[in-house]
């Protein structure tokens, strides 16, 4: 028979290798897509804010030449009237002195001053100290300020006007100590001999900031004939600067060459209550932004540049005004970038995060192709291995039935074959073949494969008094998958004694049945589970159908012959005959106790019964015990046990029965030494009576009893106690062993000594339970006594 | 049962290495006194192995100190430690029977090699242990010719052979047999009355082998270390 040794396997490496890299490449393309969507977006959303960036930037460029400009224009349409006012004013005073010119230059002023809006005040001064102001007063008129000094005398004079030039009063103001000459329009005109812009100072009458321009005028000879001067409130231009709209923070203002203010975007940048105090420069403002802008054009010099302070992109534009002569004057405007281009982050952030929803939406739907790809993977997958697993079990069937079709059939090497095939095809730990006897008490193992060892063994035997679900089961004719065999009843007599030594749970069970009447047992245990289960039971069971077909086709005794257990078992010499190797072992073992303890075994021997069959019921726990059977009357369940064990032991024969405690103890012996196996069949039958007894009694009430027996072969001590008739007692020898094998057997089972196996094994059924030492016979066998052949 | 008041076991911030369940270092407090049980709840059968060996001298703490009869292990040699360790009883199952030897020789060789007693008497006493543990007498196969449950027995008898003065349990097997409970509570109980000192580790406190035992002191090994808790 062809043997399947197929594997669960796919293509071959190569093959394997392409499969995984398209697995590979499948399962990564979407990611990969979400991976280059996520780099696309980014390099997209860099691209737009890169170039909305410059685009703002040039605007904003664009945006500061244009505020440049408007400042510019503003400050020419703002200054250039008082510079017109006061070239008229020196052409009305014709170089002369105050008292020469005053009145006609008064006259000129009170006409042309309404006019000239940004100009408050006109001052006409000469080197003698004479003076004259025309100011605007509270009343919309304008007053003036006479001081006359020639003849040595000092008079101030203030002629009041309303505002239709009507003089309201004349005043004098002898504490006046006004000297014009100290002044410093009238000192830089003086000095610079050409116009001269002041620089911004606190107005001395209107305690208003503002600026001067003066012109000297000189006679033929050149000398300084007079001085000309108007006063330009600044009010206007510091509201007009503060108006402008620059970003969202920016500020704009006018300043010197040295970085001294002349305009500020502020109406109290300079402290009225300080009439001495001088505009300040741009670092003593208190703002550390205009302080580092100071500090840097410095060194730099003016121009537009952007400048980087406290992690802050500042645009710094600083043109110079050259509309008015004489006088330097740079218009400084100061802005954050992100006032410009902030809506650029904005926008890109906003972009951004709803790019991020975008890439969400894309990766969610992604992953959700990935996850259905997977599971189309693993059901392709699932689906090629209940496919493999199918056709390795129709291959090993048709091996099986190729095998099956020779001269041998299924049996020899044909059916180790099988086994084996069949554990391959059913990726199972062991299969097993088993045979039913005719009466069907009893399984036989016709053949086992471990896949583990890979070996083969039979001759394991099943009895029906010892696996009674199990026999019942397989009555029914039905399979069995017991998936814990430990917890299904039909198999749990099975896991206990058989499966969970080797450390099986799961087992296949496929009666082979002919003619409607079972005739064996396939057992695969522990198939593998899940996907590569499928089609086992179908398979089982056709395999169980070809077995029977070839077992009731086979000799009746062709079994017995192809079975090398079954055969030992057949063949087990009598054992009436000679005493077992185990009991001469145990007395050579008894003499030498004895001689330590300075006897002899014929000292004993009076005493002693040799070969006596010695058999101990173990009864349950009293506690179980004591209730009241509802069957029972008034008797306790105890009671019963005891009336129903004492009417099978007086049916057994057995010459010796006592109660002891919870034990009860049963013997048989006679004074010929050739009994010893027509004894032990008396204990053996008794022990198996009383077990099967007692399962009984176990079903009828549906409870558990604890009970466990032994059986032992061996001498025994009897003493007499004098009644009358006397009564023996047995103690010692083989009653203690059996004690002992009674106490530590498995519930409900039959525990065996060596010596009662040899003795007993050609009329009864056992199966070994480990072998020990014991201080009373040294190392020993221990059985379980299943029932009879 | 008037035995000295100090700890026959003393575990005096011992860390375990690295634990499988758990990526923090370990801190053990633990004192066992004479004549008392203690059990300590330890889900990683790793852990619990590392434990064992902690204490009986097979490993040595990555800090702290590990002292049994009062004396650090980590301050004698390895042969001293060996024969210190007679007097401590395992009940295990891993590496305790060697391939070359049966199982009833691996139970009785440390008490030959160990002690003078007489072979008769000590088989006498495993005989006795073994038939308590529900065995007829000492497995003479080797372990694997001998069925688990007697091997899970014969670990029992080892532990207890020889009235140790400390006996540490650790042994999942024996926590699924429910067989062994009363067994077990009756071989500490004696092992008790004599004044030795149990310490009982098990992977839950409701498993069937533990339910029956009268502990002293009941532990969990956390995180934190060993954290006392109360029996349900």
């Amino acid at each position: 028979m062809t043997r399947v040794m197929a594997v669960f396997s796919g293509a071959g490496r190569s093959g394997r290798g392409e499969a995984s890299w398209r697995t590979w490449l499948r399962r990564s393309l979407p990611v990969i897509g979400v991976v280059a969507v996520v780099l696309l977006i980014s390099v997209i959303a860099f691209y737009v804010y890169d170039s909305n960036r410059r685009g703002a930037i040039v605007l904003s460029n664009d945006l500061i030449t244009a505020i440049d400009r408007r400042v510019e224009v503003q400050m020419h349409a703002y200054l250039s009237p008082a510079q017109q006012f006061l070239e008229l004013a020196g052409a009305a005073a014709q170089g002369r002195d105050v008292a020469e010119g005053g009145p006609e230059a008064e006259r000129f002023a009170l006409n042309a001053l309404p006019t000239v809006g940004p100009v408050t005040g006109f001052s006409y001064a000469d080197p003698e100290g004479n003076f004259q102001f025309i100011v605007r007063n509270e009343q919309g008129g304008y007053d003036t300020k006479t001081i006359d000094v020639r003849d040595g005398n000092r008079r101030v004079t203030w002629v009041r006007r309303d505002a239709a030039g009507k003089v309201t009063a004349t005043e004098t103001d002898p504490a006046d100590t006004f000297d014009p000459r100290t002044r410093p329009w009238y000192q830089g005109a003086e000095k610079s001999k050409k116009p001269f812009w002041t620089s911004t100072y606190l107005f001395f009458t209107v305690k208003k900031p503002g600026i001067s321009l003066a012109i000297p005028s000189y006679d033929a000879d050149g000398k300084l004939a007079n001085v000309l001067s108007v006063d330009i409130e600044l009010a206007t231009l510091c509201t007009f600067l503060k108006q402008l709209g620059i970003g969202v923070s920016g500020k704009a203002l006018i300043i010197d060459k040295q970085g001294r203010v002349v305009a500020y975007p502020s109406d109290d940048w300079l402290p009225a209550d300080r009439p001495d105090v001088t505009s300040p420069l741009l670092d003593e403002l208190g703002d550390p932004i205009l302080t580092r802008v100071y500090n840097r054009l410095r060194v730099e010099g003016f121009g537009r540049q952007v400048l980087d302070i406290d992690q802050r992109r500042i645009i710094v534009s600083s043109e110079p005004v050259k509309m008015l002569s004489g006088h330097d004057w740079v218009v400084l405007i100061v802005v954050p970038e992100t006032d410009f281009v902030g809506f650029v982050v904005d926008s890109g952030w906003a972009a951004l995060f709803m790019s991020l929803i975008v890439v969400l939406l894309v990766a969610g739907l992604t992953g959700l192709m990935a996850w259905r790809s997977v599971l189309a993977d693993r059901r392709a997958s699932a689906a090629a291995t209940r496919q493999q697993a199918l056709e390795l079990r129709t291959q090993a069937f048709v091996d099986l039935a190729q095998g099956a079709a020779t001269a041998d059939g299924l049996a020899g090497e044909n059916l180790q074959g099988a086994t084996e095939s069949a554990a391959t095809a059913c990726d199972a730990k062991r299969v097993a073949i088993w045979r039913l006897t005719s009466d069907r008490r009893m399984l036989t193992c016709e053949d086992c494969f471990d896949r583990t060892v890979d070996d083969h063994t039979a001759g394991l035997e099943f009895h029906r008094d010892e696996m009674p679900h199990l026999f019942a089961a397989l009555d029914k004719g039905a399979p069995i998958d017991a998936t814990d065999a430990g917890r299904d009843r039909r198999t749990s007599e099975l896991f206990t004694s058989y499966l969970e030594p080797l450390g099986i749970s799961r087992v296949y069970l496929a009666p082979i049945v002919a003619a409607g009447q079972p005739i064996g047992l396939l057992s695969v245990e522990d198939p593998r589970q899940g996907d590569r289960a499928a089609g086992l039971a179908a398979f089982c069971d056709a395999l169980s159908i070809l077995l029977a077909l070839r077992f009731t086709a086979a000799a009746p005794g062709a079994l017995a012959t192809s079975s090398p257990a079954l055969a030992a078992a057949v063949m087990a010499p009598p054992a009436e005959e000679r005493p077992p190797d185990s009991f001469l072992q145990r007395q050579a073992r008894l003499e030498r106790t004895l001689l330590q303890q300075g006897a002899v075994l014929e000292d004993v021997r009076e005493a002693s019964i040799d070969r006596a069959a010695v058999g101990v019921i173990k009864l349950p726990a009293w506690t179980s015990v004591a209730q009241r059977p509802s069957d029972g009357g008034q008797r306790t369940a105890m009671d019963q046990i005891v009336h129903e064990l004492r009417l099978s032991i007086e049916r057994s024969g057995a010459t010796y029965a006592a109660l002891l405690d919870d034990q009860i103890v049963v013997a048989a012996f006679s004074p010929e030494a050739d009994s010893i196996g027509e004894n032990a069949r008396c204990v053996a039958t008794a022990m198996l009576a009383l077990r099967d007894r007692l399962i009984e009694f176990e079903d009828q009430w549906s409870t558990s009893l604890d009970f466990r027996l032994a059986i032992d072969i061996g001498t025994v001590m009897v003493s007499t106690v004098g009644t009358e008739p006397p009564t023996r007692s047995l103690w010692g020898g083989a009653l203690g062993v059996a004690k002992v094998l009674a106490a530590t057997a498995g519930r409900r089972s039959v525990a065996a000594s060596e010596t009662a196996y040899e003795v007993l094994s050609g009329d009864f059924l056992f199966r070994p339970r480990g072998s020990y030492f014991l201080p009373e016979t040294g190392t020993m066998r221990t059985f379980v006594m299943v029932g009879r052949t | 049962m008037a035995q000295s008041a100090r700890s026959i076991l003393s575990l005096q911030a011992a860390t375990l290495g690295e634990r499988q369940l758990s990526t923090t270092t370990t801190r053990i407090d633990l004192e066992l006194p004479r004549s008392g049980a203690t059990l300590v709840q330890v889900d990683d059968e790793i852990d619990a192995v590392a434990l064992v060996d902690l204490c009986i001298g097979l490993a040595m703490p990555t800090d702290g100190h590990v002292r049994f009869l009062g004396v650090d292990w980590q301050a004698r040699g390895a042969r001293e430690r060996l024969m210190r360790r007679r007097r401590i009883g395992t009940v295990v199952q891993t590496h305790v029977w060697p391939a070359h030897m049966s199982v009833l020789e691996s139970v009785l060789v440390a008490r030959f090699y160990h002690f003078d007693r007489p072979r008769e008497e000590v088989i006498g006493e495993a005989t006795a242990l073994a038939r308590l543990f529900g065995l007829p007498g000492l497995p003479v196969g080797r372990r694997e010719t001998t069925p688990h449950r007697a091997l899970v027995r014969a670990a029992c008898v080892r532990g207890f052979l020889g009235a140790p003065d400390l006996i540490v349990v650790q042994d999942q097997t024996l926590e699924a047999t429910a067989d062994l409970a009363v067994p077990m509570a009756q071989a500490i109980a004696e092992a008790l009355d004599r004044g030795a000192t149990v310490l009982w580790i098990v992977e839950s406190l409701a498993a069937e082998a533990a339910r029956f035992v009268a502990a002293d002191q009941v532990f969990r090994l956390g995180d934190q270390g060993l954290v006392q808790v109360r029996r349900r």
